[in-house]
């Protein structure tokens, strides 16, 4: 049974990259297509790492600091793998819309839960692979990879995700018992993830706290020391590089202990949490006088809800925004630091801050991705818009507008905290509010166009459009793309013909790629929606 | 008020739908009845516009559907077999939606609001998330939303689904009171009784195509609804 319900949940997971709406199957050429431009992404993205971790190697294994440089690439595997699915445990674990149907079936809990594991635990693989895979040909290449060290590499490799489920699980755990009690309201549900979120950082950064001296000073690294006061990254590290069973046996043991202590906590409670009724009181009805709507408003007014009473929604499409404005924060506070590190890289002919902030900030833009999953999320409601006398087009808009609302103000604020950050240039600051906004608007029309061409009505857990949707993952990728494209522009423009002009023609660029996209939308999206 | 002309609707190589034509006049309930998967549902979903049709025209109240789909959205209402309302609204904010895109104004929504959810026993539970919703209450709600916007034409999907005895025989009154005041409803069911005691008109629908339609009387002779329906479902096996 339980290969059963892997398998299901397995089938899901992938059936919503290239599925299209009424169970219709788009064909293998959408799949492929799909995989390939998925496969794009990831190669993009191995290259990126290799290229760092290539330029780390050389001198790590100089120093024999090998377990160091084993410990920080799986550090920051860690971290990909917390944050990637820290939002999907808890709805993936506790709110998949069939856990009462199967608690019904002669199915054991025990095997809901470990095949509801098991889908993250497959995402944590897949995000560890892109950091730890590109470290590990990198170390190959230079220094060569012994028989021990390749077997020991595979068995942490395997191990390291189940810590980082079980410890977003037990997270998972804790916001659906706090949630149970306070079932209607999200904002609480988000809050509780927030806190946690933040808690987590704190203790991340407090266990690094000063292992910046790897980047600042790293002569002064005295490798037994820096082992002792690092003992944990040590084991991690040491496993591998030198193939210290002791330190093997922990890491495997630690991460099997958290695993089974995760398990336990989460099947124990899994009947209860997933059955309970809201601890919340019956809210009284009070008749009182209706604020009458136009039907656009109305419109707007019933995404704002979705999106305001999902916390699946709230926390994993729009991480951009927050993400923007803590940096953009950081960025100000960090000022003099940020502007000498550019004096320092200044190139004559191009400004080399001007292109890393707006590169950033359009960066961190693509990460909000709430237009992108928005037709999907219609579900089983699509009879509802549907049947109702409203025009398509405004049904469109009104999804874009969602975005548009919650993300612009934001874009505008981080670009005009960016531009403030490496200087006090009006010009600057005015082009980077204008085109941190375009590219807002860009990532919601790209968003909604891709998931009319691949939604997904039949899911069982929100996760799927929000999290595992191909029109959410193609996206972010496509939209990083476009905003390492226009920052790489936004230089080779203002390398040639000056500030002023290559804003212009920044701006110019951004704002024919959005009406293009508003064009397609208003005609084929149109037609798309009308015949779904 | 609903004409239905050789409505034809495929799924790939299957017919859903073959040739099917209907006329139910104001002031008339039809009953649509017939087995699972004989082409109910896809008949009713043409009707209110959510499913494109391959030929054949639907007019309400004179307006196509196919030309004018919005126009007749306007004067219809619709509910689905199963009530999947949005969840993450209150019943209020629910009706209030319902009530904005159909433009009803403050006052006629307050009044309209209030007289159905006391009517339907629901109005205590209004200010509670849909979520919180029984199968039945979903019914109910879905019951006050079509009858919101005053249509002129109402199409259901097996309505008596989900609902408790009382609820079930006060929207059998709705429905009369609904049609003496000139409006039409078609509705599908597979409960013969209601369908016997509440229509005016039946029509009989098997694989696709329309067997039998015209009055109760006319379909059902001396026997029961009951004994013709299985009569023609033993015909055709």
């Amino acid at each position: 049974m339980l290969k059963t319900l892997i398998g299901i949940r397995i089938r899901s997971m992938f059936a919503g990259m290239y599925m299209g709406g009424k169970k219709k199957n788009r064909g293998k050429g959408m799949a492929v297509f799909v995989l390939a431009f998925l496969a794009l992404a990831f190669v993009a993205f191995f290259f990126f790492v290799y290229v760092f971790a290539d330029a780390l190697v050389v001198y790590m294994h100089k120093s024999e600091l090998d377990w160091l440089y084993f410990a920080l690439f799986m550090l920051a595997a860690f971290l990909f793998m917390f944050v990637g699915s820290i939002f999907m445990t808890k709805t993936e674990i506790f709110d998949a819309k069939d856990n009462e149907l199967l608690l019904s079936m002669p199915i054991k809990p025990i095997d809901i839960v470990i095949s509801r594991m098991s889908v993250v635990y497959i995402f944590n693989v897949l995000f560890e692979s892109v950091i730890m895979i590109p470290a590990i040909v990198a170390y190959d290449d230079r220094c060569g990879f012994s028989v021990s060290a390749t077997l020991a590499f595979i068995v942490v490799f395997i191990m390291l995700p189940l810590l980082s489920l079980s410890v977003s699980s037990v997270f998972g755990w804790v916001i659906a018992i706090v949630a149970a009690k306070f079932k209607n309201r999200a904002i609480t549900k988000v809050m509780a993830s927030l806190v946690l979120l933040v808690a987590f950082y704190y203790v991340y950064f407090q266990l690094i706290g000063n292992m910046d001296v790897i980047v600042t000073d790293p002569g002064s690294i005295i490798n037994e020391e820096f082992a002792r006061k690092y003992v944990a990254l040590y084991w991690v590290g040491a496993s591998i590089a030198k193939f210290d069973i002791l330190a093997f046996l922990l890491v495997c043991g630690i991460s099997l202990a958290a695993f089974a202590v995760a398990s336990v906590l989460i099947i124990r409670s899994f009947i209860r949490i997933t059955t309970e009724k809201s601890g919340a009181k019956k809210k009284e009805y009070v008749r009182r006088e209706a604020k009458v709507r136009g039907v656009r408003k109305a419109l707007i007014g019933k995404e704002m809800s979705k999106y305001t009473s999902s916390v699946a929604y709230m926390l994993n499409d729009s991480l951009g925004i927050a993400f923007s404005l803590v940096l953009a924060v950081l960025a100000v506070i960090n000022r003099d630091t940020l502007i000498s590190v550019i004096e320092v890289l200044e190139v004559d002919i191009v400004n080399i801050g001007e292109i890393a902030a707006l590169g950033t900030m359009l960066f961190l833009s693509s990460m909000t991705l709430i237009s992108a999953p928005s037709i999907s999320l219609e579900g089983k409601n699509l009879w509802i818009i549907k049947s109702i006398p409203v025009n398509t087009k405004d049904v469109l808009i009104a999804k874009l507008s969602l975005h548009m609302i919650i993300a612009a103000p934001v874009a505008a604020v981080s670009a005009l905290l960016f531009g403030l950050a490496i200087g006090n240039d009006a010009v600057v600051i005015i082009t980077f509010i204008i085109v941190n906004v375009l590219m807002t608007l860009l990532v919601d029309t790209i968003g909604l166009m891709l998931n009319l061409i691949f939604p997904r009505f039949d899911w069982i857990n929100e996760n799927i459009p929000i999290k595992q949707g191909a029109s959410v993952n193609l996206t972010m990728l496509a939209s990083m793309l476009i905003s390492v494209g226009i920052a790489a522009l936004f230089g080779l423009f203002s390398a040639f013909l000056g500030g002023i002009i290559s804003a212009l023609l920044i701006i110019i660029l951004m704002l024919a790629l959005n009406t293009a996209m508003i064009l397609i939308i208003m005609k084929k999206g149109v037609a798309i929606f009308d015949n779904l | 008020m609903l004409k239905i002309v050789g409505l034809t609707k495929s799924y790939g190589d299957k017919k859903a739908v073959d040739n099917l034509s209907l006329e139910i006049k104001p002031g008339e309930i039809c009953g649509f009845i017939g087995h699972n998967g004989a082409g109910k549902t896809t008949t009713i979903k043409s009707c209110i516009g959510i499913l494109k049709f391959d030929s054949g025209e639907i007019y309400i109240d004179g307006i196509s559907v196919k030309e004018h789909p919005l126009d007749c959205k306007r004067i219809c209402a619709y509910i689905p077999d199963n009530p999947d309302l949005y969840e993450f609204m209150s019943g209020i904010k629910y009706l209030n939606f319902i009530a904005d895109v159909y433009k009803v104004s403050a006052e006629e929504r307050e009044k309209k609001i209030h007289e159905l959810s006391d009517k339907l026993g629901l109005t205590g539970d209004l200010a509670q998330p849909i979520n919180s919703y029984s199968h039945g209450m979903k019914q109910k709600l879905a019951v006050i939303a079509a009858w919101l916007h005053s249509p002129k034409l109402i199409i259901m999907d097996e309505p008596f689904v989900g609902l408790d005895p009382k609820a079930s025989h006060i929207l059998k009154e709705m429905m009369r009171e609904f049609c003496e005041q000139g409006g039409a409803i078609f509705f599908s069911t597979h409960v013969l009784e209601v369908a016997e005691k509440l229509c005016d008109k039946v029509a009989i629908i098997k694989n696709g195509t329309l067997v039998v339609s015209g009055t109760m009387e006319e379909v059902r002779g001396q026997d029961s609804l009951e004994e013709v329906f299985l009569e023609l479902e033993g015909d055709n096996a």
